[in-house]
């Protein structure tokens, strides 16, 4: 991964060396992809994922200040989240179950504890995704969503509490 | 419980964290697999976006719409131009007083930022008689103009030598002939015509007459039957309700319901049966009230008659509707 700060591969991004903005989308894809993986089924997460770096590309002039790039790529993933599911609500009949349901394939197991994490806050649930879903560390998550490395820590250990206690006896 | 592993991810922090290993276990299955999109190929759209040919071009616009307002009338100002022919106009924005006269061969163009577009067709004679915030009004003594006006309801007026229209919000056809007489069709919207006696609210699609004495007909829609539309316009001479009753259709309600003002008693009763049979009359209006009629005695009736003739609302001031 790139050792250039964010503000540097934004700035060469805008002009327009594309190698800058394929380091920004090696380093933040997990980000995004948690994000929408929070929210979106695991089939839409990878597409949606793609659409947002792409989408993120087009409007990166729009970004004035480039050191805000990591919580501006996070709330186009958030937006492009809703609009996937609005777009799915209006187009096909309202399926409550949508964001949960698990894929043929899936292992039940899995798919279960992933509603469990879909089901938390969303400030554990991102987090959370991020460490047990794209096996990322605390101060890596820490340095990617722009939190401070204490939030993070109790994101993760109140989120591990709520997982382990809805889990429960069906903890794996 | 130790959650060292939790925050680290490290391998050092013994069994403790085992649930944590078995979650990360299970749920990697999910982490993205897409392949990185090819962001040269996004780029090379983004290149092509011509920035400074844009900035260019909007400057360029930005000056010609400005050149074009600075060449509009002001507001209340009326300006002439010739659009056919040859008459002689001034070069300056017209004056209280100033009069157009167009021969056989010329058509003249009016326009007011306030106002909006009067052309006059030839052999016509228009003045300007009155320009004030909130009223501009011109006398038509002869020929034709056609109106098509932005201005708010009631503030162009034209002015013939038996009449007074009133421009409601709308577009229209006034054509007066030398003694006087003349008629108005609308084509979008209402005309207020009065006599300043009486009053016609002119609906698009609708005509009305104006005699040499100064009398003006009912609106009349110009594709009711022919019959019933000179039966319905000369009813104040002929009275012939026979054949207005029998031709008419319930879109006719709305000529109808302004006959009753030159009704006599026995006349009015037969409108309200026919007008009931079209458009059943409201509670408050009654049958042997309209022997008697006065404007508020079928006043409830129009807002239904309205409808059914497919005029919708009538977006006026309030007022104007007074007299009826």
């Amino acid at each position: 991964m790139s050792a250039r700060t964010d503000t540097e591969l934004v700035l060469a991004a805008q002009a327009g060396d594309v190698a800058s903005f394929e380091d920004l989308y090696v380093k933040y894809a997990p980000v995004v992809h948690s994000i929408l993986l929070g929210r979106l089924p695991a089939a839409d997460a990878d597409d949606v994922t793609q659409n947002v770096f792409i989408a993120a590309l087009t409007k990166l002039d729009s970004l004035r200040d480039p050191a805000a790039f990591a919580g501006w790529i996070a709330r186009m993933a958030r937006n492009a989240a809703e609009d996937h599911r609005r777009k799915w609500s209006e187009t096909i009949a309202v399926d409550e179950q949508y964001a949960t349901r698990p894929t043929q394939g899936d292992d039940a197991e899995a798919s279960h504890a992933l509603d469990v994490i879909r089901a938390l806050p969303e400030a554990y649930r991102e987090t959370l995704m991020l460490r047990l879903v794209e096996g990322m560390s605390g101060p890596e998550i820490a340095a990617r969503t722009g939190l401070t490395p204490g939030s993070v820590r109790v994101n993760l250990h109140r989120g591990m509490q709520l997982l382990r206690e809805a889990l429960g006896g069906s903890a794996p | 419980m130790n959650d060292e592993y939790l925050w680290d991810a490290s391998g050092e922090h013994g069994s403790g964290d085992a649930d944590i290993r078995q979650l990360e276990a299970l749920l990697s299955r999910y982490r993205s697999t897409a392949p990185m999109p090819d962001f040269r190929r996004v780029s090379v759209i983004r290149r092509r976006r011509r920035w400074p040919l844009a900035v260019a071009a909007a400057a360029i616009i930005a000056v010609v719409i400005g050149w074009a307002l600075l060449l509009r009338p002001r507001p209340g100002e009326w300006r002439a131009t010739a659009i056919a022919g040859a008459t002689s106009l001034p070069d300056r924005p017209l004056r209280v007083g100033d009069v157009l006269r167009t021969d056989s061969r010329s058509r003249v163009r009016l326009e007011s930022r306030s106002v909006g577009i009067i052309d006059v067709d030839g052999t016509s004679t228009v003045r300007l008689i009155e320009s004030r915030k909130g009223r501009q009004r011109l006398a038509l003594d002869v020929g034709v103009i056609h109106a098509r006006t932005t201005s708010p309801p009631g503030v162009f007026v034209v002015d013939t030598p038996q009449a007074r229209a009133i421009d409601l919000g709308c577009e229209y056809v006034l054509a007066i002939a030398s003694g006087g007489s003349g008629e108005l069709r609308v084509t979008s919207g209402w005309v207020d015509l009065s006599d300043g006696l009486w009053q016609s609210l002119v609906p698009q699609g609708a005509s009305a007459s104006i005699s040499a004495e100064g009398q003006i007909s009912v609106p009349v829609f110009d594709d009711a039957d022919p019959r019933f539309r000179v039966a319905a316009r000369e009813f104040k001479h002929a009275h012939d309700l026979t054949t207005i009753l029998s031709l008419a259709r319930k879109r006719d309600a709305f000529t109808l319901l302004n006959l009753f003002r030159l009704a006599t008693p026995d006349e009015a009763t037969r409108l309200f049966d026919r007008l009931n049979e079209l458009v059943p009359a409201p509670p408050p209006v009654r049958r042997e009230a309209v022997r008697n009629w006065q404007p508020s005695t079928t006043e409830p009736w129009w807002r239904p008659v309205i409808a059914a003739s497919g005029l919708g609302e009538i977006r006026k001031k309030k007022g104007m509707l007074d007299g009826l």
